[in-house]
């Protein structure tokens, strides 16, 4: 096993879930997101999360519309849809109950 | 004092000198080339574009009228280069695999080992060199991956030509099978050096600040080989169609035996005077098809990397693989009557 290619299947399946979560709060353009990302220490660098933003919207979990900027070019704000709302929901449940399994595992197992 | 040029970064003007403009253009088709060719490339490379824009006009509020090296780079640096994104899609590939290798894992480990070495130490990857080129770049590129001076390659390949001209056939296939090195971080590649942003940034900066342009002998081959396979495919085409209605012709008068006789003869083809002239159109009746579709269906397992062949190229390559066959039949035809 390879700890790095575990790690950033870990990261990959999580940095979908963080996106629909920070977008369920508010909707948001790419640079925020990016903001909010890197201030977790979830990503290092920008280009990652292109992609999945693209992604996540042809899925149909994202919708974006432009928007104006007073500072420089018009900018793609997300927004979570409808059906990005229902997966978001069934990912926090398996997301707390996945902590909850781990955790139980770690602190309070009395079998091992 | 250094030349600027206005770069267009997803509908957006932006000035930016000549020497940075070559090093972001190079992160961008880099950055292309790692997304692939699939519909929502476009969508994401626009979406990125945009985001320099926007870090460029932050440093613009700073009084900078026009992005330089520095920018550029520190730009490259936010951004990441692909080799540091979460690798989403090979992650994608390995999930599938692993479902079904999970017994398997001591493979996987020292494949994902041979990977991670492959990124790190210095593999060369075969690209033709266009760069140092007669036609194609096959000898020079094939030269920089074995570490051989392409004189000897080119030797060699003459060298086969002169087995009944089986040198020119290789060297189309190679010609069309090896991905030329069209990027700065390809050329890097080729000669195996990590295309990260800081190799390209040296790469470019110590030659001269720009891609090396195309040579002015390019140009004069190019035309002279568009006008051979122009003057070649009209020049086949009124033998070609003779041959089509003469071969109507005979089949409709010629007495069925010779044909039952012909029939019969196919299976000895091997004892047919198979040199010279009839072994390189006997050779080229089946590799040309088979060349194309191993093209084609290289292109649909690898849309990353394709084999571009434009429309006229294949129909020209059709036109003479069309004539070769055909006089190749006639030739047989003559063989197997004098029997």
């Amino acid at each position: 096993m390879n700890s790095e290619n575990l790690k950033s299947q870990m990261r990959k399946g999580v940095l979908e879930y963080c996106i629909l979560l920070l977008l369920s709060r508010r909707r948001a353009y790419a640079t925020d997101i990016i903001g909010a990302m890197k201030e977790a220490h979830l990503i290092v660098v920008e280009g990652t999360l292109y992609p999945l933003l693209t992604r996540l919207k042809n899925d149909g979990l994202l919708s974006y519309e432009w928007e104006e900027s007073t500072q420089g070019p018009p900018r793609k704000y997300y927004n979570l849809t409808d059906k990005g709302r229902d997966f978001l929901s069934e990912l926090d449940n398996a997301w707390t109950s996945l902590t909850n399994s781990v955790s139980y595992l770690k602190y309070h197992s009395e079998y091992i | 004092m250094k030349k600027t040029s206005i770069f267009n970064l997803g509908g957006n003007a932006c000035y930016i000198d000549d020497d940075a403009a070559t090093v972001l253009q190079e992160y961008i088709n880099h950055l292309r080339a790692h997304f692939g060719d699939t519909t929502s490339t476009d969508e994401v490379m626009n979406d990125i574009e945009m985001r320099l824009y926007e870090i460029f006009t932050e440093r613009k509020r700073y009084g900078m009228q026009v992005v330089g090296l520095q920018e550029v780079n520190e730009a490259i640096a936010i951004l990441g280069n692909p080799e540091e994104f979460e690798r989403v899609e090979e992650n994608e590939s390995t999930d599938k695999s692993g479902k079904t290798d999970e017994t398997t894992d001591t493979d996987e480990q020292s494949e994902s080992e041979q990977k991670q070495e492959r990124q790190t130490s210095t593999v060369r990857k075969l690209y033709r060199n266009s760069d140092n080129r007669i036609f194609g770049g096959v000898c020079s590129g094939l030269g920089i991956y074995f570490d051989i001076n392409e004189i000897w390659i080119r030797l060699l390949f003459v060298g086969i030509f002169l087995l009944y001209g089986s040198g020119i056939l290789l060297y189309l296939i190679l010609w069309l099978i090896i991905p030329k090195a069209r990027t700065t971080a390809q050329r890097l590649e080729m000669q195996g050096i990590p295309p990260s942003a800081e190799n390209i940034h040296d790469y470019v900066t110590t030659n001269g600040g720009n891609v090396p342009p195309k040579k002015d002998g390019d140009g004069c081959l190019r035309f002279a080989a568009w006008g051979c396979g122009g003057v070649l495919a009209i020049g086949c085409l009124p033998i070609i169609l003779a041959l089509i209605v003469g071969g109507i012709a005979m089949a409709i008068t010629v007495p069925s035996e010779i044909y039952n006789e012909l029939l019969h003869e196919i299976p000895y083809l091997p004892y047919i005077n198979l040199w010279g002239i009839n072994a390189v159109l006997f050779h080229c009746a089946w590799l040309i098809p088979t060349i194309i579709m191993l093209v084609w269906v290289y292109n649909k397992v690898n849309p990353n990397h394709s084999v571009k062949m434009k429309p006229y190229t294949i129909m020209a390559i059709l036109l003479v693989w069309l004539a070769i066959v055909i006089t190749f039949a006639v030739r047989m035809n003559i063989h197997i009557n004098n029997l």
